[in-house]
């Protein structure tokens, strides 16, 4: 027990040796629920923002992304596009816009190649609020675009590689298929930047009567809570190749404990993290949404459980790769997926049926669906205490499975 | 203490230990000697629980390794040859949790902690991170993290590579030390002159063979007492070699135009008489020297290859 204990404190001193990604992962759920904070405090109506947009770039991207925040889809955007820069600024300096925000030439094709580029938004220097929630929706969508680069980028190359290899481009018929199913998308994550709307239409609200920021925290929050404990999961399994590199997996292999112990304490130490995890996202619906104190503390230990629990899975994986870059792959390669499926880029409730019916079996989707029930104060102590054993025991067995292979092959031969 | 009896370790089709069959004392220092690849560091893994032996039994403290692991190394210290740190842990830190995983704990791991760190000259770079460290600096950690809980057996693979001199003299003064305080040692090293200072006991190893086991003087002994004379000058080589031959009871090893090596019994006394014998061919001599039987010269012997450092 106390070795256990010793491994725990160890793996947390070198997590706390590492503040950035701590930060980092600390950071996803605090930032998200940040900024849905700006989108709904307050009961007043919401001050509307015009923006004007130059749009150098003329692609399809460029088209979506306009359409994203505009044509009176956003209560608080009113996007007008116009033709150049110096036009823009000139109307800005007569106080005729927030902001102005300009999409370089060659953007879509960057963002299909996943190369750096840049979206300048020039503020308006007179006003003082409008153009932060401009700045602060713009970041947003750019996160949003991050992770649909990350889901829709690898199609959209090979698409690109099909077409002959100067001629920048694509088929026309390709091109209208993808544009379809970008559309699609790009509808739905325009959703996110007009929450309101969606928030009021699509939530069961809870029988409790809850504000509407509450019905909009449980739209989204529980999805964004585990979209971190994956992130979490996948980076503190990958931490026995570390070990492994440092040749601390070995010493620990020649000690006199069995090695279920040495791995115990990275699930300990997960587990602390993820309450760090989890006491921020219930500090964020208690404090920001609203959600009663009193639900708080069973959704905090739900999150702890959950989390410590899809860790477990990711431990496993980590042996499905013979080096450390297979292994990630392998985890990468689920980790998005389940976030998509899981509830963590869309709410469920606005899922394809068949999307959302697939998500909530995963062990992820689950648990996010339970913390909305959570949350709400609509949980059945029935379906949550299936959903608990039905997370606990494949977690148990990954876990056992883990420490297993930790201390065979992989420790030694490998 | 240790017994390793006909140990065989195989990757695929490379076996890397041979049948090795070797035990070693308590109180006392065992060497493993042998060059690169021999199979020393997959010995010490099959000890260690690292590695499974394809066959043959390791016992330690009378535990089967394989069978009993947990009891087997319980009074392990290993020091291994590649690094075993926490990068971003310091040396205390470090120390401390090697030495909590064996069972020290309170005062004593603290005062343990304290005193090896003072042992490894690392007392005042205590609280840094291990990634800071030297090269060397992490060596010695790597060391005292092994003998932080004075292990009852301490298996060690190569711990001096790498270490400035002084501080060399300083990490053997310990492997002493724990010897003279009861300690099972197994001591894995290519060099010599280590060996040679070191050990009670030891094996020389090649390709994943014993190939010669006892204590130093009967190692010597497999030699027949014969000692090594090395002269460097110009000679001319089949006149020297000719010359030499009418000396009672020396054999050449080498003959080269600047290098002449021979073995011979009672070498101080045959020193006249080998230096006219070579003044007659018109050769010069411009260095002598003579050594007792070494290990290297067990080893050119047994295998007929230097054992390069
Ligand atoms: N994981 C492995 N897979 C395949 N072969 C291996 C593996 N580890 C060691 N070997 C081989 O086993 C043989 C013995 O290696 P070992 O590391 O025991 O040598 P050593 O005596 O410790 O050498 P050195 O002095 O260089 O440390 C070598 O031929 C090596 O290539
Ligand atoms: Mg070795």
């Amino acid at each position: 027990m106390s070795f256990l204990f010793q491994c725990a404190m160890k793996d947390l001193r070198r997590r706390l040796a590492d503040p950035v990604s701590l930060v980092l992962w600390l950071g996803i759920p605090l930032l998200i629920g940040g900024l849905m904070s700006v989108f709904t405090s307050g009961d007043g109506p919401v001050p509307k923002a015009h923006v004007l947009l130059v749009d150098e770039d003329q692609s399809l991207l460029s088209g979506l992304l306009a359409n994203a925040g505009g044509e009176g889809r956003a209560d608080f955007l009113d996007i007008e596009r116009v033709a150049t820069e110096a036009e823009g600024r000139a109307r800005m300096d007569a106080g005729d816009a927030s902001a102005m925000l300009v999409v370089p030439k060659g953007f879509g094709a960057a963002f299909i190649d996943g190369t750096p580029t840049t979206l300048r938004l020039v503020k308006n220097p007179s006003e003082r609020i409008l153009p932060n929630i401009v700045q602060t929706a713009v970041e947003m969508l750019v996160e949003v675009a991050f992770y649909a680069q990350r889901l829709l980028g690898e199609p959209l190359r090979q698409l690109r590689g099909q077409t002959a290899d100067d001629r920048p481009g694509y088929p026309d018929s390709a091109v209208a298929a993808v544009a379809t199913s970008i559309n699609q998308r790009m509808r739905q994550l325009s959703r996110w930047l007009n929450p309101p709307a969606i928030a009021l239409q699509t939530v069961n609200a809870a029988p409790a009567a809850p504000a509407q920021t509450s019905s909009f925290a449980l739209l989204f929050l529980p999805g964004m809570v585990f979209m971190a404990v994956l992130f979490i999961s996948q980076g503190m399994a990958d931490d026995v190749w570390d070990e492994k590199a440092q040749g601390t997996l070995g010493r620990a292999v020649s000690l006199p404990h069995d090695l279920t112990l040495f791995l115990g304490g990275k699930l300990v130490a997960t587990s602390v993290v993820m309450a760090a995890v989890a006491l921020v996202a219930v500090a964020v619906a208690a404090l920001v949404f609203a959600v009663p104190i009193g639900r708080t503390p069973i959704a905090f230990a739900w999150c702890v459980f959950t989390g410590t629990a899809i860790y477990c899975f990711f431990q496993l994986l980590q042996f499905a790769g013979t080096t450390r870059t297979g292994a990630n792959m392998v985890s990468t390669m689920v980790v998005f997926p389940a976030m998509m499926l899981g509830g963590s880029f869309f709410p469920f409730e606005v899922m394809p049926r068949w999307m959302a019916g697939a998500g909530r079996w995963l062990p992820n989707g689950q648990a996010v669906a339970r913390l909305k029930d959570l949350l709400a104060g609509t949980a059945d102590p029935h379906a949550l205490a299936i959903a608990a054993l039905a997370i606990a025991v494949p977690a148990a067995i990954a876990f056992l499975l883990s420490a297993r292979l930790l201390g065979g092959r992989f420790a030694g031969e490998a | 203490m240790i017994e390793v009896q006909h140990l065989r370790k195989s990757y695929g089709e490379l076996v890397a230990v041979d049948d090795a069959s070797f035990h070693a004392e308590p109180g006392a220092i065992f060497g493993l000697l042998g060059p690169n690849g021999a199979g020393k560091s997959t010995t010490i893994g099959c000890l260690s629980g690292l590695l499974k032996p394809s066959s043959g039994s390791v016992r330690v403290l009378g535990h089967d390794v394989v069978r009993n692991g947990v009891a087997a190394r319980r009074a392990l210290g290993i020091v291994p040859q590649e690094l075993a740190l926490y990068d971003d842990l310091s040396a205390l830190e470090n120390l401390r949790f090697w030495g909590a995983a064996y069972g020290l704990g309170g005062a004593d791991l603290k005062r343990r902690a304290a005193e090896v760190l003072e042992l490894v000259g690392l007392a005042d770079r205590a609280r840094e991170p291990v990634k800071r460290y030297s090269g060397g600096m992490r060596r010695r950690l790597n060391f005292a993290c092994g003998v932080m809980h004075r292990p009852r057996v301490l298996l060690l693979d190569e711990p001096t590579v790498g270490v400035d001199p002084q501080s060399r003299v300083r990490l053997l003064e310990l492997v002493r030390e724990q010897a003279a305080a009861g300690a099972c040692v197994l001591y894995t090293t290519h060099y010599m002159e280590e060996a040679q200072d070191l050990c009670d006991r030891l094996a020389i190893i090649d390709h994943g063979k014993v190939i010669a086991l006892g204590t130093l003087q009967e190692l010597r002994d497999m030699m027949g007492a014969r000692d090594l004379l090395r002269l460097s000058g110009t000679f001319d080589p089949p006149a020297a070699a000719a010359a030499l031959e009418g000396v009672d009871r020396v054999e050449i090893v080498t003959a080269e135009p600047s290098l002449l090596i021979v073995a011979v019994e009672g070498a101080s006394r045959k020193l006249p008489a080998i230096f006219a014998a070579l003044a007659a061919t018109g050769a010069e001599v411009r260095e002598t020297t003579l050594s007792q039987p070494s290990l290297e010269s067990l080893f050119i012997k047994l295998t007929g290859r230097e054992l390069r450092e």
